[in-house]
């Protein structure tokens, strides 16, 4: 959407009758339903080649982890596109694009896992919304420690929801009052 | 309706300075100048017509094309579609009125055309009976059929225009506003593209607003026509009317033996001679059209006889320059 709205490209969306969250939301999601196909498939391979190695999710988990999977999912798309309605006020989207992936990389335990972080910033992350999009459910569906305790989770996924949700008519209703397009 | 009263349009420009300490004062003083895109302009638009805006680059048709379609809000002044402001029309009003970019596509680039005008149906909330009757009437005249199982990322650019013009009908939109739809096609597609469009009009009745620097799109399709210069309005009328306000010259091409003498009967006309055509350019300011038919009828054996038209182009060029805006 970031490269939409640096070429102009976004008056397409502002033309729809339908709202700008709805469409990136429908978009995304049917999206991230065929790619979540694929990669569930290639899990299965996994499983079946290298199972025994590995830890399988009791079937106990499966209903909270679906709840708090697609919390996470919510929240993360919300979260690109609150950060991707900032090209609006930008000249580029290369920096944003950078930062927002940068933090949730790190926050999100992508790249650490949460548990290992020290206290201190433990607590920091734990106050972001990233944690909540990646290492909550998959802690959920393994059993570990979800640092805040599974209602706590849905909880805060919720209020990040509700932040983002916020954001969003905040930053679009500003970008719509103030609009340029010059040069076509 | 369109009914659009001291319409303006005032954007804040960032002044970047050049240079490594041009960039880093930026960073701590930024300096802004206004520029007027649309300026007090009044006009209004009949239900069912085509109306063509004309100008130059950076006369304000695009920013005038987005602030009726209400991506843009006006600095001042008012606009009315369908008696409403569009800024707060809603979907309701996005319902009603198509909208093309010619340089950009409204399709979904990622999925077939077929499956872009699918979501369209589910969008627009269409009756299986009326997205039917639509979608073949654009596939058959448009010829798609070769193009709706192939993503919109795949097509040509006039494949591409094809398949976004054929998509903006689906909903039967009552008004459509078409900025530059035939930019960079060749002539095959323009050819194909203003057909539709001039058949779409008269057909169903569809409001065209278009702006296009091709000067033959505004000629095939539209009946009346703004111009725009700088941001403001030098000409609101017919196409006709505008043609001949500006153009000064005429021409007849007369094939057939002269008997008379025309020199004395046109004392102000340029004629010229070749085998058997002889071509007669004349002001149309000192001679009305019948007069000249009566001195050639007079003067000549005719065995054929155009009229040339004045050009649009001719037309354009003479407003840009400056002459006879008055």
């Amino acid at each position: 959407m970031s490269r939409e709205i640096k070429t102009g490209q976004v008056a397409a969306r502002c033309v729809r009758p339908a709202a700008f969250l709805t469409q990136y939301l429908a978009e995304m999601v049917g999206a991230l339903l065929i790619q979540g196909a694929v990669n569930l498939f290639v899990v299965l391979v996994g499983f079946l080649c290298f199972g025994r190695y590995m830890t399988i999710p009791s079937a106990s988990a499966l209903p909270a982890f679906a709840l708090c999977l697609i919390l996470a999912v919510m929240l993360r798309l919300m979260m690109i596109d609150v950060f991707s309605l900032l090209c609006f006020f930008t000249t580029g989207y290369l920096g944003i694009s950078w930062t927002r992936a940068a933090l949730f990389d790190f926050f999100s335990g992508a790249m650490i896992p949460v548990a290992l972080f020290p206290g201190w910033l433990k607590a920091i992350a734990c106050c972001t919304p990233f944690p909540y999009m990646l290492q909550a459910p998959v802690a959920v569906l393994l059993g570990q420690d979800t640092l805040v305790g599974l209602p706590a989770v849905y909880g805060l996924q919720t209020v990040w929801i509700l932040i983002f949700l916020g954001l969003h008519g905040l930053i679009y209703g500003l970008a719509r009052r103030n609009l340029t397009i010059a040069g076509g | 309706m369109i009914n659009a009263q001291n319409l303006r349009k005032v954007y804040k420009i960032n002044v970047k300075k050049s240079g490594l300490k041009g960039a880093l004062g930026n960073l701590f003083h930024s300096e802004w100048m206004e520029k007027v895109a649309v300026g007090d302009l009044s006009f209004q638009m009949k239900e069912g017509s085509a109306l063509a805006c004309i100008g130059e680059n950076g006369a304000g048709k695009s920013t005038l094309i987005k602030m009726m379609i209400g991506i843009l809000t006006p600095t001042a002044g008012q606009i009315r579609v369908f008696g409403k402001d569009p800024r707060k029309a809603g979907h309701g009003y996005l319902r009603r009125i198509g909208v093309v970019f010619g340089q950009k596509t409204n399709l979904w680039t990622d999925i077939p055309v077929i499956e872009s005008y699918q979501a369209v149906k589910t969008l627009y909330k269409l009756e299986e009976k009326v997205f039917r009757r639509n979608y073949d009437r654009v596939v058959e005249l448009l010829s798609l059929q070769p193009l709706l199982s192939v993503p919109a990322r795949k097509l040509s650019l006039g494949q591409r225009m094809r398949a976004d013009i054929g998509m903006v009908f689906l909903h039967s939109p009552e008004l459509l506003f078409l900025d530059e739809p035939t930019i960079g096609l060749d002539i095959n597609v323009k050819h194909t593209i203003r057909t539709f469009l001039r058949q779409m009009n008269q057909e169903t009745g569809t409001g065209i607003f278009l702006t296009s620097h091709d000067l033959d799109d505004i000629d095939e399709i539209c009946d009346d026509a703004i111009v725009l210069s700088g941001g403001r309005l030098i000409y609101d009328g017919g196409l006709e009317q505008l043609k001949h306000r500006f153009v000064q010259d005429k021409m007849i091409q007369v094939v057939g033996k002269q008997e008379g003498d025309i020199h004395s009967r046109l004392p102000l006309a340029k004629i010229g001679a070749e085998g058997r055509v002889t071509k007669i350019v004349y002001p149309v300011r000192e001679y009305s059209s019948a007069e000249v038919l009566a001195a050639v009828s007079a003067c000549f054996a005719i065995e054929d006889i155009t009229i040339e038209e004045p050009d649009i182009d001719e037309v354009v060029s003479r407003i840009f320059a400056g002459e006879g805006t008055a």
